[in-house]
């Protein structure tokens, strides 16, 4: 008898993907993100973030503005390290001016620029701890992120959004005192991080959840447009405060760190170990800060001091003349990028002639970090998601602008 | 004999403990939460908090309705009206702030030829609704008089501490100079990219997480 082929069988039963979504107010969505995951079992197949809940046209409002108004409005988009947006859109406007803040202001600029980096880092690592289940280690941190914000308020009188790089230098020299706490500062951080490292570096529950998971290879970072400290954890060794140094980065000595394995947990040692290299950028700042000047002395830019405006009637009608009308910028165009904690922020500013940006355009960092997130998840556990999504260190005030 | 000692690690929980004892050790260190509103951290004399507009010693408002605060806020919060005064003198007739809009940028302050408009030391300003925070003329002269004391003080330290220069305008300095440090060794699974040779080489061949080479 022949043998009758069998029935065909009716395909294995997939149930339908379960779809969650995460976010926007969930505590782990680092803001404002809404994560749509389509999950089988535990396992996702498919995330889809969306973006634009925080959205404030700043690069629209930019084109509304002198250039000396639109400086607070960079302060607001990564709000977790201000001063570097500043000193990134600063930096545009005085290549196109064509003008060198003098020694002092530069000085005090990369001062402050690695400042927020520590405080970036120390954000960035004690939530991820959070996010993983620690919560100690941000009780010690934010005591240290505490104490950078008081240096912040102590130049600028602000915590955070401090206005302070000024395109042509700082808008005021650093008080008395200051140079010599952050240099106390510089001493006791160390233990500090140590002690943070205790808890997370060595630790097994901590290393479980982040060591294999969200690995970027070298082509996959290179392809999704990694920057900063994510890009180095994936071994790819490119910071552009070696590779095109800006406002006195060629002078001094530190390290790049780079990470082996490229996935949560190099991405955690790499920001460990640029904080310790920032350690070193502002103590070799601190051995050698020049004395002067904090402003470019040039009228055209600059407004006068106080006490020369209110004895001077030229120099008057010149703060008059930068304060409503503001200064003028050549036609041009630049794109002008910074190493800002985390990665390449660029200002791609076009001018015209007037005192107004033609155009602003903005190159964030978390941006390019958030699109790869889809890739990075597949395969991953919900939880590895939250783990992913706080190693990339995204803040949506930049992603969204 | 590393399998070994991985093992002895992992079976005693060493870094478990490790990680209680030192959070443990904090119940010993000075407490650093302070007890808000009964204790407050330190304020520099810079700080921006609560606007308000100043007069001259003999009670006279010091602003002049140049307008210059208007023109410079990014967010459009100052709106000034102005008139000539019985006296001939120029003076708002509408000073008004909207607390909601403002950024809190201090450009306004700076701006302000006459020292009128500050940000003040005061950061405890809240209220239940929205039109309190729209301040006028007489709301922000009031706060003026309540925080000149206070204000005047922060002026003169922050004028103590050194006032701002420009270039060609203060003492000429040193320029900077860079100062090598001695380069620690860090651990984790980390090389560095040392500043000659930056491009370096694939070097790392450690599967374990606690290698660390340098590329030269």
């Amino acid at each position: 008898m022949p043998n009758a082929a069998p029935a065909p069988l009716a395909p294995p039963l997939k149930p339908e993907p379960f779809t969650l979504n995460l976010g926007p107010q969930h505590p782990s969505a680092h803001g404002v993100l809404r994560l749509i995951l389509e999950l089988d079992g535990e396992v996702i197949e498919r995330a889809d973030p969306h973006i634009g809940l925080l959205h404030r046209g700043t690069e629209k409002l930019i084109e509304h503005k002198t250039y000396l108004q639109a400086l607070p409005y960079f302060d607001r988009l990564d709000y977790v390290a201000p001063i570097a947006q500043e000193h990134a859109f600063a930096l545009a406007v005085e290549k196109l001016l064509g003008i060198t803040p003098p020694p002092r202001a530069r000085a005090i600029r990369i001062l402050f620029a690695e400042l927020t980096r520590i405080a970036n880092h120390l954000f960035n690592i004690t939530t991820l701890a959070i996010d993983i289940g620690a919560v100690t280690p941000s009780l010690w941190g934010f005591e240290e992120r505490e104490i950078i914000m008081g240096f912040c308020e102590r130049i600028s009188g602000a915590r955070l959004h401090a206005n302070m790089i000024r395109p042509g230098g700082v808008a005021r020299d650093m008080p008395s005192g200051l140079a010599e706490d952050i240099a106390a500062f510089t001493q006791r951080f160390p233990r500090t991080l140590a002690d943070i490292e205790t808890l997370l570096t060595d630790n097994r529950i901590f290393r479980q959840r982040t060591v294999g998971i969200g690995v970027v290879g070298k082509a996959q970072a290179l392809d999704s447009g990694f920057v900063g400290p994510v890009l180095r954890a994936s071994g790819i060794p490119w910071d552009l405060r070696k590779a095109q140094p800006y406002d006195g980065y060629e002078d001094l000595l530190f390290e790049v760190p780079i990470g082996t394995t490229g996935d949560c947990f190099a991405r955690y040692l790499v920001r460990v170990e640029e904080m310790k290299q920032s350690l070193v950028i502002i103590r070799q700042i601190l051995a050698a800060l020049p004395e002067g000047p904090v402003m470019v002395d040039n009228p055209q830019v600059a407004p006068p001091a106080r006490e020369l405006m209110k004895t001077s009637m030229e120099a008057l009608i010149n703060h008059f003349k930068l304060f409503s009308e503001g200064f003028h910028v050549p036609e041009g165009a630049t794109y002008t990028a910074v190493e800002a904690p985390k990665g390449e922020f660029g200002v791609y500013l076009i001018a015209d002639g007037t005192n107004r940006p033609y155009r602003c355009k903005i190159r964030a960092p978390s941006f390019a970090h958030l699109q790869a997130l889809p890739q990075l998840c597949v395969g991953h556990l919900v939880a590895d998601a939250v783990t992913i999504l706080g190693s990339l260190d995204i803040v949506f005030g930049e992603v969204d602008r | 004999m590393l399998g070994l000692l991985h093992h002895m690690r992992s079976w005693t929980l060493v870094d478990i403990a490790k990680g209680f004892a030192l959070t443990f050790s904090y119940v010993f260190r000075q407490r650093v939460t302070l007890n808000y509103p009964y204790e407050k951290g330190p304020l520099s004399p810079r700080f921006r908090g609560e606007h308000a507009l100043r007069r001259y010693p003999n009670g006279e408002e010091r602003c002049i309705a140049c307008k210059l605060c208007e023109a410079v806020c990014p967010a459009q919060a100052i709106t000034i009206e102005a008139k000539e005064r019985a006296d001939g003198s120029r003076r708002t007739t509408r000073y008004d702030l909207d607390m909601t809009k403002c950024i809190y940028c201090g450009l306004c302050q700076e701006a302000c030829p006459v020292d009128a408009i500050v940000e003040g030391p005061n950061f405890e300003y809240t209220t239940e609704t929205h039109e309190e925070l729209l301040y006028t003329k007489e709301r922000l002269l009031a706060n003026g008089d309540r925080w000149e004391a206070v204000i005047a003080a922060n002026l003169a330290a922050d004028m103590a501490q050194g006032p701002s220069l420009r270039e060609g305008e203060g003492p000429k300095g040193p320029s900077r100079r860079s100062n090598p440090e001695s380069r620690e060794e860090a651990p984790g699974s980390l090389r560095f990219a040392r500043d000659d040779g930056f491009q370096g080489s694939e070097s790392v061949t450690g599967k374990d997480q606690g290698a660390v080479t340098h590329a030269r």
